[in-house]
């Protein structure tokens, strides 16, 4: 699986996975910014008539409290500036290799997915070095994937892009949504931020463990994308090997399970995803290249027009097959090379 | 087939045009960062002082003299060479291949047996360049050609939006692995360019064949690729980087059209405000497809034969 030399004969082939992808709970991933929750009033409203800003709070008046938002970017369209809400591809592929080093990195090599401060380069070279050698540490699909990051040079330079990149395609289009404040449809007297996704607050309240009492001052609001929004995940993997297709199933199943979610508070049930049975993953291969080690292979039926086409060729893999090369990922797991 | 160098007396002249626009984020980035106090809101940077902290370091993108993003000359060369590479090194050495420059069988000859040499490099190097020659295309930086519309003033209002330099502040986190929690001191920022930005693109070309133009233009196309594109700067991984390439018109020049083309052009008189630069002969469209059609039929036509 992993090879430090993985590019000296450069790109073979690319793996190509479409993921449509429902939102089966709610959805939180921040940036940090905080925008205005306006009071009408100084009244205790319960949050009935509050709107939103988007804009930073004026602390001088008290009606005005934050609500950290969703992630969300910029784009230029026809001249005009506009935001929109995103799922950072960063967080998904974070996501992915936080749940590929639990699951798959032997526990004695777990340390070695940390990534290295300055001062402990030498150690973590070293550490790093150990587990690449040793494929049943399970290590180098992290490495091989995800890629490889040291203070190391010269000759002992173990660096490496990986070989996953993922992209998403953003939220549902740019048609405004309703802003649901706790089933209320807001306002939005000031609200000119992303209306791409339908969006929610939610309130959460702590309690005294000992009094069981509400504690003073930690009543939160937070908003969170709704159930029911989709997006579009797209995984590719360049010089793809049959272990990665056992790859993508794991992935595939344990995101349908539940079991691997995206975003904040997964303890509370936020996080988990679908991915719709429409979605589709191809291989693309050089024509030089032996398809062989793939098994039965056929060309797509449906071929994507690419200025790659007559130089490589589109294979359709369908999903429920995705399952077969699992083998292929165990035996690399095991140290015994299938493929 | 013969390979001519850039300097082996004048053939013809090229310029391709074009522009690129962003897809995805964009990050080329200086090496530079800054805390300057406009990357913060005013909470942030009141929760630096009460905290006694200094801001952290946003990293910054590159900037022409107007303080807009542009893309570097040397970053469109290098992703369109590698992409190149990658992409044709299985079809055979002929087309690309990975070199040691330090050899001694290369650094210790002379300099006309090192232009025999390059002679036989493969076609990306001998377009390209190495350090044996100068390579025969000159890419331009690619200035930003985007205006956004003042008319609202809405821009003012959007958070963390500068719209002087058209970029926003992006910000990521580390976390642990194992304990589910953000990385201390792994909270990173940095400076982006949006989607939707677009770049003008000017690629010049000295004694170019046919199929040396057909590999330029597919790397061009390179950045079209739904299924292997071209990224540009950093976090490709992440999707950054993505554009999309629309073609322009292409001038060329060869010498056998000079005397025509100064003839033209001083026709043109005082009506003339551009050099003659634009009574250049063009390529039509159809000939650019049919340019790209060739070079792949010439890269799988010496697969076929060494089969």
């Amino acid at each position: 699986m992993y090879n430090i030399a993985e590019y000296a004969n450069g790109v073979y082939g690319i793996l190509n996975a479409r993921w449509k992808v429902i939102c089966e709970t709610p959805l939180v991933i921040r940036n940090g910014v905080r925008i205005t929750q306006v009071k009408p009033d100084e009244s205790k409203n319960r949050n009935v008539n509050n709107w939103f800003a988007w804009r930073e709070r004026n602390e001088e008046k008290k009606l005005e409290s934050e609500v950290t938002s969703l992630n969300f970017g910029y784009e230029v369209v026809n001249g005009k500036v506009r935001p929109y809400y995103k799922i950072p591809a960063s967080s998904v592929r974070g996501s992915l290799r936080s749940w590929t080093i639990n699951h798959l990195v032997h526990p004695d090599f777990l340390d070695v997915s940390m990534p290295a401060m300055t001062n402990e380069a030498a150690i973590k070279a070293e550490l790093v070095g150990r587990a690449l050698a040793d494929p049943k540490s399970g290590y180098q699909v992290v490495a091989s994937l995800f890629g490889q990051a040291l203070n190391t040079e010269g000759e002992d330079n173990l660096s490496l892009a990986g070989r996953l990149a993922v992209t998403i395609k953003d939220l549902s289009g740019q048609v405004a949504k309703p802003f649901s404040f706790n089933g209320i449809t807001d306002g939005s007297k000031e609200f000119n931020g992303p209306k791409n996704a339908r969006q929610q607050v939610t309130v959460r309240n702590p309690l005294d463990r000992v009094t069981h009492a509400s504690k003073e001052g930690a009543l939160h609001q937070f908003m969170e994308f709704c159930k029911g929004e989709t997006f579009s995940i797209n995984l590719k993997i360049a010089n793809p090997r049959p272990a990665d297709l056992g790859f993508l199933s794991v992935l595939y199943r344990e995101i349908n399970a539940g079991m691997l979610r995206f975003g904040a508070l997964s303890s509370i049930g936020r996080g988990r995803v679908k991915i719709e049975e429409s979605s589709k993953c191809d291989l693309w291969l050089a024509n030089y290249f032996d398809k062989s080690i793939f098994g039965s292979i056929h060309p797509n039926s449906e071929r994507q027009s690419d200025i790659l086409s007559e130089l490589w060729e589109q294979y359709e893999i369908p999903l429920t097959s995705l399952t077969g090369y699992e083998q292929y990922l165990e035996n690399e797991l095991r140290g015994s090379h299938g493929a | 087939m013969n390979k001519i160098l850039k300097g082996e007396g004048f053939q013809n002249r090229y310029r391709f045009s074009g522009t690129l626009t962003t897809e995805s984020p964009l990050h080329i980035g200086t090496g530079s960062s800054s805390n300057d106090p406009k990357f913060f809101s005013q909470g942030e940077i009141k929760k630096f002082k009460d905290e006694k902290k200094d801001p952290p370091e946003v990293s910054l993108i590159i900037k022409d003299v107007n303080n807009k993003p542009i893309i570097p000359g040397s970053s469109l060369r290098g992703v369109m060479r590698h992409w190149l590479q990658d992409v044709l090194a299985g079809f055979g050495n002929q087309w690309s291949q990975i070199r040691n420059y330090e050899e001694r069988t290369l650094t210790e000859l002379d300099q006309e047996e090192q232009i025999q040499r390059v002679k036989d490099f493969s076609w990306v190097e001998f377009i390209f360049g190495t350090p044996f020659h100068e390579g025969k295309i000159d890419i331009w930086d690619a200035k930003c050609a985007t205006a956004t519309d003042k008319k609202n003033g809405n821009e003012k209002k959007f958070l963390g939006w500068d719209d002087n330099t058209l970029t926003y502040v992006e910000t990521s986190v580390a976390i642990d692995p194992v304990k589910g929690t953000a990385i201390d001191k792994l909270l990173y920022k940095y400076e982006v360019v949006p989607p939707g930005v677009k770049f003008e693109v000017d690629i010049v070309g000295q004694n170019l064949s046919d199929l040396e133009i057909g590999l330029v233009l597919l790397a061009l196309e390179g950045f079209n690729s739904h299924i292997y594109p071209i990224q540009i700067g950093s976090k490709g991984g992440n999707g950054y980087g993505r554009v999309k390439y629309e073609s322009g018109k292409i001038y060329g020049l060869s010498n056998t059209e000079v005397k025509d083309w100064l003839t033209g052009m001083l026709n043109k008189g005082d009506k003339s405000n551009d050099g003659g630069y634009y009574m250049l002969p063009e390529l039509s469209e159809d000939k650019k497809s049919s340019l790209i059609k060739e070079a792949k039929s010439a890269i799988t036509g010496g697969l076929q034969s060494s089969r």
